[in-house]
């Protein structure tokens, strides 16, 4: 016998990045780190290696890759040219809530060193909601 | 053979910056020829990046217009439901 949910509240969860809900979200702000960012401060300036400004037509939610009843997933779409404010080892990317002073979501990356003044292209990655087990 | 990445370039899984060096195993010459980097004396004295072989892969290198490309891991959040009791 299989577990199964609405994709309705999946979604909801999800949207908080697009649209927002409350005080938290939407993303506004997407950032490459040198370090993992445990709070807005270390993302947004400590550990911050490049910033791209994130708008709602950059997520897109639609069902899921992973098995199961029924996963969904929000992808960031792919930002290219984004300028390196500060030159460093990128290991991380984060999402931010500016408005709100929020981090929203960390993930890695392989380590790549960037050059203050060059540029980096952060491709399209996700976010899923996997079915529930 | 050493050189200075003069524009980014890929090769394989390796991205080179501008204004960088490296020493790169092997199509070094087929960069420089192609003008996105230029040759170093091997004891050129600026630091610089050795990039292993198996990062270049077979392939051709080709510019990066827009500069290096991070790999970045997706995220997968799991669900677990407890059995009712649970």
């Amino acid at each position: 016998m299989a577990k199964r949910n609405n994709t309705e509240w999946l979604d909801k969860a999800l949207d908080v990045f697009k649209t927002g809900s409350g005080t938290v979200g939407p993303c506004t702000r997407q950032v490459v780190c040198s370090a993992e960012p445990t709070t807005f401060t270390e993302g947004n300036a400590t550990y911050m290696l490049a910033n791209v400004t994130m708008a709602g037509a950059d997520f897109t939610i639609a069902n899921g890759d992973g098995a199961g009843n029924t996963p969904r997933k929000v992808t960031m779409s792919s930002k290219s040219g984004v300028s390196v404010a500060n030159s460093g080892t990128a290991t991380h990317v984060a999402l931010l809530d500016v408005t709100n002073s929020k981090l929203l979501e960390v993930t890695t990356c392989t380590s790549q060193v960037l050059t203050a003044g060059n540029t980096v292209t952060i491709p399209a990655w996700k976010i899923e909601l996997g079915a529930p087990t | 053979m050493r050189v200075r990445a003069d524009v980014p370039f890929k090769v394989g899984r390796w991205c080179a910056e501008a204004g960088r060096h490296y020493e790169i195993p092997e199509r070094a010459a087929y960069v420089v020829a192609h003008g996105w980097a230029t040759e170093l004396p091997d004891d050129d004295p600026a630091p610089y990046e050795t990039i292993p072989r198996e990062m270049l892969g077979a392939d051709a290198p080709r510019p990066a217009a827009d500069g290096v490309t991070l790999e970045v891991q997706s995220i997968t959040h799991g669900i677990a439901v407890s059995n009712v009791g649970g």
